[in-house]
């Protein structure tokens, strides 16, 4: 049983009468893209349905069984591989990019109210799609033609995720102190050696391969963060037909147990630990950051809509449990505990509330009430689990 | 959680997994504290300062809306008082930063708690942009249904008996809870901020 619940109304408020989505459809990139309002409205549909659907059954079991894994390399419990693959049909990640890359064209701001929809239902697993969304916009924006057809369609249609790779054992917020190392292989390509660690979506066994932009600094450039450079480095490298060929030395070093979003594999990675780890410049040396930066804003308005989607199920959680609540003899609604507080029994127009008012005029009858009330909600909790367990 | 009580503690209701997972906002994609200092040091004076002038620009506007709207009056009237501390605190920063001196020090000590008071300023702005909207669709509604707002009692059957009429008043609602209950908590940062307190600094540990 998962508890993933949000209020459709305020979404359709904000997205269609507040911020009047639907207008943009009067200019032409939208328009020649086949958006307006009901498409809009359908697609936000739909991502309710999948969410309540694929994301929504399982949120919590995803969450335990990741957790427990001490492999080398991440196993990620059994029924997400289905669940990566209908989430990447419906295109909902790549939604906003150009049609090229398997895109739609659609305003951003949607795509953004459906990842609101997904992360509520399950924060831990959305977190690998919008990765890999950032990973492939910088090819998008900075790679070369080369890396845009080895990567793109197949990051953005949700066939191989992305990771962003910046923190280090002695480099957190303090960026420009990493020590990961990139070595000119002479044929463009460079090897690459360090460890990176707290990578989220770092390793797993949902899609064929794994695309992480690297931080690096290349061999005798500049300290600080004015001689980072950014790396693609893919867990396995990439054959002339295009599908994952050999091992690209990328280990999974630890997946660490954390407090939360434990069904997201939190992974130490290590590059290069047998001399066999390549990866390829973006864009020009020591502009790592620059580059990097553009997935880093990205992401950080994505963590503020994390912090959204999970308010709104709590919240929307919460007032139902405290219309049902049976406590003090009253079910209460925010209303009712209003009312109650002034000491305005009149206004009341629930059944249950005018009913357990006949019992408190009888004084103790009230102890004995809540005790069947609280009991008899236990057990109907109790009931409940034991069907889904059948 | 707190809802919930002792069911909120425990994994048979979702509130614990909520809490947990939530708690990596704070860290992960730079800090509370980084993002703090991103918005003092990179977004206040982003394009020379234009794209500060547009939100306090902005958000004088949507108060001016607000006035003119009887029930968000004491909304406005607020956000105004919150906005002009917000204007005073920046102006002190910048003439905290450009004087070289140590009292330099004092806008980095303070990006933490500036960030949530500004954050509050936003989410009362917001929100009171929506109940103008909310309230404008409301009235409409009202007109249409031939209910009389002033008449209390039968204002609340109709909220009770019209989910359009509910949700829009709830909008409304949300934004007078949030400017008398939250937003002064922003002017209490900025006092504390006015402070100029450098002792966290100076303090030997």
């Amino acid at each position: 049983m998962s508890h993933f619940m949000i209020d459709e109304r305020d979404m359709e408020f904000v997205l269609f009468d507040w911020l009047n989505t639907g207008q943009l459809a009067s200019s032409a990139k939208y328009a020649e893209a086949g958006f307006d309002e009901s498409v809009a409205r359908e697609m936000i549909r739909t991502a309710l349905k999948l969410a309540k659907d694929e994301s929504r059954p399982s949120g919590r079991r995803w969450t335990s069984r990741a957790s427990n894994s001490r492999t080398a390399k991440s196993r990620c419990p059994s029924r997400s591989k289905r669940r990566s693959e209908s989430f990447a049909k419906t295109d909902f990640s790549v939604s906003p990019r150009r049609r090229e890359w398997g895109g739609m064209a659609m305003p951003h701001s949607l795509n953004i109210a459906a990842t609101e929809i997904f992360s509520g239902a399950n924060m831990a697993f959305t977190m690998y799609a919008e990765l890999t969304y950032g990973a492939a916009h910088i090819i998008e924006a900075f790679g070369s033609d080369e890396m845009k057809a080895k990567y793109l369609e197949k990051m953005y249609t949700g066939q191989w995720t992305g990771t962003m790779c910046l923190t280090e054992p002695g480099a957190g917020s303090d960026v420009g102190a990493l020590k990961t190392k990139a070595f000119p292989n002479g044929d463009g390509s460079y090897h690459i050696t360090g460890s990176k660690i707290f990578i989220s979506s770092g390793d797993h066994d949902m899609t064929d391969n794994i695309i992480h932009p690297v931080l690096a600094r290349i061999d005798g450039a500049p300290d600080g963060i004015k001689g980072v450079s950014l790396f693609l480095v893919p867990k396995y490298l990439v054959n002339g037909d295009g599908r994952p060929g050999e091992f690209n030395d990328v280990v999974t070093g630890n997946i660490e147990h954390k407090l939360g979003i434990k069904g997201n594999a939190t992974c130490t990675l290590n590059f290069g630990d047998h001399g066999k780890c390549v990866g390829w410049l973006v864009g020009e040396e020591n502009k790592g950051i620059v580059y990097m930066f553009q997935m880093m804003n990205e992401a950080r308005l994505y963590v503020g809509m994390q912090g959204q989607s999970v308010a709104a199920t709590a919240y929307m959680n919460a007032l139902k449990y405290a219309k049902e609540r049976i406590q003090f003899t009253h079910v209460r609604d925010m209303g009712e505990s209003r009312r109650a507080a002034r000491g305005d029994h009149r206004t009341s127009g629930h059944p249950p509330h005018a009913d357990v008012h006949e019992v408190d005029d009888r004084g103790h009858a009230c102890d004995a009430l809540q005790g069947r009330a609280v009991g008899g909600h236990r057990r109907n909790r109790r009931g409940r689990k034991r069907k889904e367990a059948l | 959680m707190q809802t919930l009580g002792g069911y909120g503690y425990i994994a048979e209701y979702p509130m614990e997994q909520y809490l947990r997972d939530a708690k990596i906002a704070s860290i992960y994609e730079g800090t509370n504290g980084i993002q703090a200092l991103d918005l003092l040091g990179r977004k206040l004076g982003m394009k020379g300062g234009m794209v500060f002038m547009q939100y306090m620009q902005d958000l004088a506007a949507a108060v001016e809306q607000a006035k003119g709207v009887e029930r968000l009056a004491g909304v406005a009237a607020g956000l105004e008082k919150s906005q002009a501390k917000l204007a005073e605190t920046v102006m002190g920063f910048q003439g905290a930063m450009a004087s070289g001196n140590s009292e330099a020090v004092w806008p980095v000590l303070s990006a933490t708690p500036f960030l949530e008071a500004m954050g509050h300023v936003t989410v009362a702005w917001f929100l009171a942009d929506m109940a103008v909207m909310a309230q404008g669709k409301l009235d409409a509604l009202c007109a249409d249904k031939g209910v009389d707002a002033a008449d209390r009692k039968a204002y609340r059957a109709f909220l009770g008996e019209n989910d359009e009429a509910k949700f829009l008043d709830g909008k409304v609602q949300s934004a007078i809870w949030f400017a008398n209950n939250v937003l002064p908590e922003a002017d209490g940062i900025f006092k504390s901020i006015g402070t100029k307190d450098l002792s966290a600094l100076q303090v030997v540990l």
